[in-house]
């Protein structure tokens, strides 16, 4: 077997993958990152469909987030900002939401105003004082203030826009980490070339510095001896390959770390730790062309009073290049009833596309539907439901899980795959010297 | 020729943009057109769930 050396090899090219391999990089250290896929990006890539890009999952980033990551590490970005970001639609009317103070405005357009103020003294409370416990569900939460399904929408949007998960699923206190985690996430908007390329600009930089990615590369075997990780070994179109390296993180999700290391390598205490918590969360997303733009509006627009649509995102209004000359392309996501399976995909589909028909005028006269994909299982919306707090450490020495399975607490969507790179190469910087 | 594992496909879609014939398509989960499809078999290759294969 052709054997190759490497201070830490990645597995998979996700956004959290290839955070890490561009901070290890930066700092000095050998990468090889393998991808078992022939693209790059994992959720965070671009395809191409009858003239369209689509994305593989993340269609919206930060400025202030996925803009400063690519800053931080040189590689070259672009992101366009709508104006205003987005607009809620509450009770069949439009607002235009203000960039500060947006929790605040929808509570006061969508209930009375003693109500509103009860709420919003309860969410204050929750932010400047304690937040509430992880025992209780945002819903559960929010009903001892407000019974108004506008204001529940309004929460329902929040929860499920980065989580996947309903507002009766999610933690309360989880929910309010994650309100001050995306105080500092500002200014979303589309990438005019999908957000592919993000990842493509990463892996650029990644190259540049001396690291190696390898596609069509899937990890079969992670190595280890006396409880310390040594490497992983690879099949390649040239043959296995036995990679040795000091660390190995997997971007591959959790329960694919355990099956590369063997459940026999592992404590029991971790893997019913997984067993318990491990959890994908799902959402349905639907690619709609036309012939004529379906809203006005440059960013989202967010429904609060629907059966399953979230937000409806008129992508080509800010970003045409995504579709052929003339033509138009909408992105719709939907959450489902509840988030844990059995699904009947078929019936959400239905209800999301009842809302599809209420909502936007024209959709069945002008529009088709390119592509209406589910994300659940092994290609969800985030890998653990959000509050279930896997740690990024598995038992074996230097080997980490990194990406949305294992993300620090308040962080969902594709910032948690990212933070929870930050907080593993730290902890590798600590440990392990390059070279 | 093209075999899809109903308990691993999610439904993402993915296939359905690869596909050089148009041969796949996704509603809840992937379908293949046996008329269109050649058994060319990039769409195992870009399977993300690995729920594409090879049966012969």
């Amino acid at each position: 077997m052709k054997t190759k050396k490497c201070d830490v090899a990645i597995i998979g090219s996700g956004l959290g993958g290839l955070a890490a391999a561009g901070y290890l990089t930066q700092a000095g250290y050998q990468v090889l990152v393998v991808e078992r896929l022939p693209f790059l990006g994992g959720r965070c890539a671009n395809t191409h469909y009858q003239g369209f890009t689509l994305p593989s999952g993340v269609v919206w980033v930060s400025d202030g987030f996925h803009g400063q990551l690519c800053r931080d590490l040189g590689a070259s970005f672009e992101i366009r900002v709508p104006k205003p970001e987005y607009f809620y639609r509450i009770r069949g009317k439009d607002y235009e939401m203000p960039a500060k103070g947006g929790l605040r405005a929808m509570i006061t357009l969508a209930a009375e105003e003693a109500e509103a103020a009860k709420a919003m003294a309860a969410v204050k409370r929750s932010i400047s004082w304690q937040e509430p416990p992880m025992s209780i569900s945002v819903k559960d939460w929010l009903q001892q203030y407000s019974t108004n399904p506008s204001v529940l929408g309004v929460f329902e949007v929040l929860s499920t826009l980065s989580s996947g998960l309903r507002t009766f699923e999610l933690p309360a206190g989880e929910f309010f980490r994650y309100l001050m985690a995306m105080s500092a996430v500002k200014n979303y908007g589309f990438v005019p070339g999908g957000c592919g390329n993000i990842t493509e600009a990463m892996a650029k930089v990644v190259k540049d510095k001396g690291g190696e990615i390898w596609l069509r590369s899937k990890a079969r075997r992670i190595t280890q001896k006396n409880g310390a990780v040594t490497g992983v070994v690879v099949d390649t179109a040239d043959g296995q390959v036995e990679v040795q390296a000091k660390a190995v993180l997997s971007n591959a999700g959790p329960q694919a770390t355990v099956e590369m290391v063997g459940q026999e390598n592992l404590e029991r205490g971790y893997l019913g730790e997984l067993e318990q918590k491990l959890k994908p969360s799902p959402q349905i997303i639907f690619y709609i062309a036309s012939d004529r733009p379906l809203l006005e509006c440059q960013g989202m627009t967010f429904l609060t009073q629907s059966r399953r649509i979230l937000f409806m995102a008129p992508l080509t209004n800010l970003c045409p290049e995504l579709a052929p000359r003339g033509q138009h392309l909408m992105e719709a996501a939907a959450y489902l009833g509840n988030s844990a399976p059995p699904f009947d995909l078929r019936q959400e589909m239905e209800m999301a596309l009842a809302d599809l028909r209420e909502n936007l005028p024209g959709f069945e006269k002008h529009s088709r539907i390119l592509l209406a994909g589910c994300y659940y299982g092994g290609w969800p919306v985030m890998r653990c439901w959000p509050g279930n707090y896997l740690p990024q450490k598995t038992p074996i020495e230097n080997l980490y899980n990194i990406g949305d399975g294992t993300p620090p607490p308040g962080w969902w969507g594709s910032p948690s795959a990212v933070q929870s790179a930050r907080v593993v190469v730290e902890d590798v910087k600590r440990r392990i010297q390059p070279g | 020729m093209l075999a899809i594992l109903s308990e691993k496909c999610v439904g993402c879609g993915l296939c359905v943009t690869v596909c050089p014939e148009d041969a796949l398509s996704v509603w809840a989960l992937a379908a293949v057109d046996r008329q269109k499809c050649t058994d060319c078999l990039i769409c195992v290759d870009y399977c993300p769930v690995e729920a594409l294969e090879d049966k012969s």
